[in-house]
């Protein structure tokens, strides 16, 4: 279980996240959603070791993390999938995804992981040899899913994963989402597509300016008032 | 027409990104491009706008062949553009950066501060003119993309994903914004993957997938096209709506 106690986050003066508290229960699914400039990237990468949090915890599994420089966390198995794809444009798919097995020690598990990956993204299969850099946008979100993948994680971070995807791209990214997850994946979900992100999550949280406004189960927030209003636009 | 595309071809080593595309938009209309990742909007957008040489055919702007003009030279006739991701000069004000663009039209420091303070006012960015970009938000960034565009003073807008990563409240916001720049002067083509944006907006619709249009229409029948759902919408797309 990922539990985040009370962490404060400031980017020199200017504070970022204000007292927020958030409990990943393994196997489930976990959306954040709130406005632009609430908090919600920094909150996945403070938990990665990004960013460190001035006060309180971050602990995975019991064991405190927050101190720690982010590979070292990764190797622990937080991994993280930024916003905007961050993939290597210069290196082959293949190349990518080896990239994201580093913390994988045993050759077995990562051959084991890459088939897994390519059963769920057989695109990057065919792929393989091409240069990340000429994916379409759609499969360049799958690359960077895979490659999170590689690293045999105990719990995926997904930043905006849906943005800038045709419709049907979008339906596709859910889609793995909700397989991640019956696959026993514990996934930390961040989104602007708000509705999309309610409908898959287990729990949900809503961050407004730095804080923490509002939590509860997901099927509840999506009926929310405020929520309605304020973030799904209805 | 304003602009029109005729058998435009654009390959790059072996792939091709725009396949004999020919379109046209009527002036003063919203026209709308959607299509998969990777189906060659962008890449119209740059043809049109001379960043890219074109491989082969011609664009024409108000019945002039702009094909083979520098961007700025495209500029100048009155054709702005957007990019999908923002680059302004964050270590100046967000005045400043729109001043970039009105010093285009203007012949002094002061007439382009003058242009600049009416873009922004015009966008409801006035408010933080005098704040550096590097701190403001994503929301204020797209606003400011806009208003750099503008700045140039276009005759032909183009908008590439300008709402991408706004959440539902400010996408509604910034299709207000937009549909309040349509004053019949204004012609412009929206590039964009949300579809509430694309269909409260656009007059037309044209769907490109793999460089070629595979349709074009008027949004109603655009987003019922079977072509159209299996390329870019999905089934359950239709189903939902």
């Amino acid at each position: 279980m990922l539990e985040i106690k009370n962490i404060t986050v400031s980017y020199g003066i200017a504070t970022a996240l204000w007292d927020v508290s958030i409990s990943v229960q393994n196997g489930k699914i976990v959306s954040i959603i709130g406005s632009n400039g609430a908090g919600k990237s920094t909150t996945l990468k403070t938990i990665s070791g990004v960013v460190h949090p001035k006060s309180g915890t971050i602990s995975l599994n019991g064991d405190r993390i927050d101190q720690l420089p982010p590979h070292q966390i990764a190797r622990l198995g937080v991994s993280h999938v930024p916003e905007g794809r961050k993939i290597f444009p210069f290196l082959s798919v293949i190349e990518n995804l080896k990239m994201g097995a580093l913390p994988v020690k045993d050759s077995k598990r990562s051959d084991e992981l890459l088939k897994n990956v390519y059963e769920l993204f057989p695109i990057l299969q065919q792929r393989r040899n091409q240069v990340g850099g000429t994916l379409s946008g759609g499969q360049q979100q799958m690359l960077a899913i895979g490659r999170g993948l590689m690293s045999d994680p105990k719990v995926l971070l997904l930043d905006e994963p849906s943005l800038g995807l045709a419709p049907i791209i979008v339906d596709t990214v859910f889609d793995v989402i909700i397989q991640l997850n019956r696959q026993g994946h514990t996934l930390l979900l961040v989104e602007q597509n708000a509705y999309r992100s309610l409908e898959v999550a287990h729990y949900a949280y809503v961050l407004e300016t730095g804080k923490m406004t509002l939590e509860g189960e997901a099927s509840t927030l999506i009926d929310n008032p405020h929520v309605k209003k304020a973030y799904l636009g209805r | 027409m304003i602009l029109q595309s005729h058998d435009l071809v654009k390959s790059f080593g072996g792939v091709t990104a725009i396949n004999h595309l020919s379109l046209e938009v009527e002036k003063g209309t919203v026209f709308g491009i959607i299509g998969p990742n990777g189906s060659g909007k962008t890449t119209f957008f740059n043809l049109v706008t001379g960043m890219f040489p074109v491989t082969s055919g011609k664009v024409t702007f108000n019945g002039r062949n702009i094909t083979g003009l520098r961007p700025h030279q495209i500029a100048e006739l009155g054709i702005g553009r957007t990019f999908q991701i923002p680059a302004p000069f964050t270590k100046m004000t967000v005045l400043e950066n729109v001043m970039v663009s009105t010093f285009i039209r203007a012949s002094s420091l002061r007439e382009s501060r003058k242009m600049a303070w009416e873009i922004l006012e015009r966008i409801r960015l006035d408010e933080k003119g005098n704040t550096l970009v590097a701190n403001v938000t994503l929301e204020d960034r797209k606003r400011l993309e806009l208003a750099r565009a503008l700045g140039t003073k276009p005759s032909l807008l183009l908008l590439d994903e300008v709402m991408a990563g706004l959440t539902p409240s400010e996408v509604k916001g910034a299709i207000e914004l937009i549909r309040s720049l349509r004053t019949g002067e204004l012609t412009i083509i929206v590039v964009e993957h949300i579809m509430d944006v694309i269909l409260s907006l656009c007059d037309r619709i044209a769907v490109l997938d793999y460089g070629e249009k595979i349709a074009e229409d008027v949004p109603d029948q655009v987003v019922n096209n079977p072509d159209v759902i299996k390329a870019y919408l999905g089934d359950r797309y239709s189903a939902r709506n």
